[in-house]
């Protein structure tokens, strides 16, 4: 059988040196302070240690993870190793990238951390937002970080959250990514719904999307993935996605647990109101497989997809982020997922990678973009691989 | 050929005419051009052979693939009889009529024992459904939790996925109890009437209290944990199916599945198949009227039958009615092996022991009389509802005239019914609508007979 393996945020801290104007944890930090104590970080590996997972992917997040010293990181992940010897572990670091030094630079390398760096876009885009308290920008030192990583050979995926500015800049956007390269991948992601804030009007998150894949689709010098769109294309393919978004329920789900400060787990750092359980409790068995709480949450997700059975895209969307659907309304960029669908289908049927009856049948020849036709390749072979185990 | 009994035409909802052919499994829009085919026994068209007349299935082919092999039989569904108990006294159960020991409950070691048997005796495919029954199941729910680790280890062992299924009364729940069905994933039916009146008139306690009470508080403390679905017998066959749906669905059910109780043919009056006509015709319409308003009722056996519609029956044809006696089989607190679970007891149906062997021979003698192509002495051959029915359920039909080859008149009749008020939903709705049975996942129903 397949190996069996968890994603794990930890929300190492809540403290950040930036004040970035959609951060939906602004208010956290200000009501919980502090850094996850080693007490919990100890519960947290135990907990893992006594579970039947083969592998663990840790990503620290927060706030601003790099607030912590390095040498609370070493102390960090000796304990990881004391404990997790016999279990694959890796370990990822999701940050704003303005706190980057000898080091931090000296720690990924010594355990291997892969970085993930905040950069919105181009500066307008990125400034937009991404600033310091005093209301600078922090493109600058963002940009200059990379510089210094690509230096010290430190590789770097880039997250990046789009908004109403995006589109102002979203021809000049691909290009951006394409000048700092190389880089691991781009995770374009559109921001979540919060209740006083909407950075991006409905139907500006298609427009974006398609104007980037329009040329990222044809790059056939491209040398990294977007993840958003490559996962749309695979969907549409009729395969399964990774992408948390394309998941039939989430909260169903075993492949991802967020944990916080004081070792409070939830199946997702934006759904901390579903309580799985704590580490200083219950077994990682507990609040991944056995967890009540996950089977009450999932029934009602279950519930407010019901209807979308309706729609053609449903085996592809699969309802959408809970966190983006308020009881009672349709998911918010529900008429721009559908817009998506429909653009890429098309553009596959146009290049005949996709049937004119809408199939794959298995040839990659016609995709333009290399990057994108390795990952079907790939797929494409692990799906061969199951098939001649069963 | 239109009188022919392998085709049948029928309106949609908007008054449309159409033809489904039993042979090709397909439903067309009846235009003249088919109308003048059909009328002409010499006419040849390829196109119209290939959708309406030309037969799915080769009957000699099929019953030489049923001669005897050497190869082990498959096995992907197990019915484990826990228990002989019950702790209610429902007037209708069909296991009170044989000579039950009340006291039998399975032990650990029978249920060890028998996985070793399954893996000696069977070959297995890439998931198993296991069931637990009765008597009722909960009543020996330590044997319970100790089968799931067993089988989770066989099925570790063996690369293949378990999926389970309980069948109980409903009147046994505690907090450990839900929070292992919940964590297993255990497919959960529980047995229940309608309301009140209706359920507490036949699924009473030992005293003659009513039960329904009791089930209505423990599925509401199930219910936001796990799906439940109403395993409905119906007695009366005047029932009001929608309201029966929706009383259900009401009290936290997530689906509801019904079935007519067992009476033989001749107890059966042709008022109550008029009944049965009509109230099955009303779900229908309500059914309908619920997808044109974009919601989908979680009815079983409209669901299935559409799922099936839609992807052409070419692709789950039933040559048998279900999987018992084929791939599916009950075992009971002694080790005994039966065709399924509704002939506990029976003797003539009871293939061997998990200690003593597995009578092959029986099992294939079984499938080639039973095969659709012969039942009712070769009458299913003829039916336009053949491939999508597969034949009476044995047991019915034994019921009625101890001879399980035989088809009953009630199963034959409900079959079509229900063929026919599908046919009816299916080509009523859009195209768009259609495309809803290509986003449910179609549901294994081999341990559970349509009726």
């Amino acid at each position: 059988m397949s190996k069996s393996s968890v994603f794990v945020i930890m929300n190492i801290t809540h403290k950040c040196n930036l004040s970035c104007g959609y951060c939906y944890y602004a208010d956290e930090m200000n009501k919980k302070n502090g850094v996850m104590s080693i007490e919990v970080i100890e519960n947290v590996f135990k907990s893992f240690k006594e579970s039947s997972l083969d592998a663990i992917d840790f990503c620290f997040h927060g706030g601003e993870p790099l607030t912590v010293q390095p040498d609370f990181y070493e102390q960090v992940f000796e304990l990881s190793d004391k404990f997790l010897s016999d279990k694959e572990v890796s370990y990822s670091i999701q940050t704003n990238g303005t706190i980057i030094n000898e080091k931090v630079i000296e720690l990924m390398k010594k355990y291997n951390i892969e970085l993930g760096i905040s950069l919105d876009g181009p500066e307008k885009v990125h400034n937009y937002f991404r600033k310091y308290k005093d209301g600078k920008g922090s493109f600058g030192e963002v940009i200059k970080n990379i510089d210094i990583l690509k230096k010290n050979n430190v590789s770097f995926g880039i997250l990046s959250v789009c908004n109403d500015k995006t589109l102002e800049f979203s021809k000049e956007y691909y290009p951006f990514f394409k000048s700092i390269a190389p880089i691991r991948s781009l995770d374009l992601i559109p921001p979540d719904c919060v209740e006083s804030q909407t950075i991006l009007s409905k139907g500006n998150l298609s427009k974006i999307f398609t104007d980037i894949f329009n040329q990222w689709f044809y790059d056939n010098s491209c040398t990294f993935d977007i993840r958003f769109l490559s996962e749309t294309v695979k969907v549409l393919l009729g395969f399964q996605s990774e992408l948390c978004t394309y998941q039939k329920n989430c909260i169903r789900s075993k492949s991802m647990v967020s944990i916080d400060i004081n070792g409070d787990v939830s199946p997702c750092d934006n759904l901390t109101h579903i309580q799985l359980g704590n580490v200083k409790q219950n077994s990682a068995d507990q609040f991944i497989s056995k967890s009540l709480e996950r089977k009450r949450y999932g029934m009602i997700e279950d519930k407010r997809i019901n209807d979308c059975v309706f729609c053609e895209w449903f085996k592809q969307c699969n309802g959408g982020c809970t966190v983006n659907s308020k009881a009672g309304d349709n998911n918010y960029y529900c008429s721009d997922f559908k817009k998506i669908f429909s653009y890429v289908k098309n553009e596959l049927i146009k290049n005949s990678i996709l049937n004119f009856n809408g199939k794959f049948e298995g040839d990659v020849t016609n995709i333009p973009n290399p990057k994108l036709k390795k990952k079907i390749e790939d797929t494409l072979k692990m799906y061969e691989d199951c098939y001649l185990k069963l | 050929m239109l009188s022919d009994s392998n085709f049948i035409t029928f309106l949609n909802k908007e008054g449309k005419q159409f033809v489904f052919s039993g042979k090709t499994g397909l439903v067309l829009e009846y235009e003249d051009s088919i109308l003048e085919y059909l009328q002409k026994d010499d006419l040849k068209d390829e196109q119209y052979e290939e959708y309406l007349t030309k037969e799915l299935v080769d009957f000699n082919d099929l019953k030489k693939s049923l001669e005897r092999t050497d190869e082990k039989p498959y096995l992907t569904a197990v019915t484990y009889f826990i228990t002989n108990q019950c702790n209610l006294n429902c007037s209708y159960c069909y296991e009170k009529v044989s000579n039950v020991d009340d006291s039998l409950r399975m032990d650990f070691n029978t249920l060890k024992d028998s996985i070793k048997f399954i893996e000696q005796n069977f070959k297995l495919k890439n998931s198993m459904h296991i069931n637990f029954f009765g008597g009722e199941p909960l009543l020996n729910f330590e044997l319970m939790k100790e089968s799931v680790t067993l089988l989770d280890e066989f099925g570790k062992r063996n690369n293949i996925f378990i999926s389970y299924g309980i069948t109980t009364n409903g009147t046994i729940i505690n907090d450990e109890i839900v929070e292992f069905l919940a964590n297993n994933n255990i497919g959960i039916l529980v047995s229940i009437d309608g309301t009140k009146e209706i359920h507490d008139s036949n699924r009473v306690y030992h005293s003659g209290k009513g039960s329904y009470d009791v089930i209505v508080e423990n599925v509401s403390k199930l219910s936001p944990y796990v799906k439940l679905c109403a395993r409905v017998t119906i007695e009366n066959y005047d029932t009001d199916l929608v309201n029966l749906y929706n009383h259900l669905t009401d009290i936290g059910f997530s689906e509801v599945a019904f079935s007519y109780v067992s009476k033989i043919d001749s107890h059966i009056t042709q008022s109550d198949y008029d009944a049965v006509k009509t109230t099955l015709s009303s779900l229908a319409e309500y059914f309908l009227n619920q997808v044109k308003e974009k919601h989908l009722p979680s009815i079983k056996i409209f669901i299935d039958t559409l799922i099936n519609l839609h992807s052409g029956s070419r692709s789950d044809m039933r040559l048998f009615p279900c999987g018992a006696a084929k791939n599916y089989f009950a075992i009971d607190p002694k080790g005994d092996i039966y065709v399924c679970h509704r002939f506990g007891n029976m003797d003539n149906f009871k293939w061997g022991n998990i200690y003593e062997g597995f009578d092959e021979k029986k099992q294939l003698d079984f499938l080639r009389d039973h095969v659709l192509c012969e039942r009712g002495n070769g009458e299913c051959r003829e039916c336009w509802a053949k491939y999508f029915c597969g034949g009476a359920c044995y047991h019915s039909s034994y019921d009625s005239y101890d001879d399980s080859t035989k088809n009953t008149k009630f199963h034959c009749f409900y079959m079509k019914e229900v063929l026919k008020n599908s046919l009816y939903i299916y080509t009523s709705l859009s195209t768009d609508e259609k495309k809803i049975f290509d986003n449910i996942e179609p549901r294994q129903n081999i341990y559970e007979p349509i009726v």
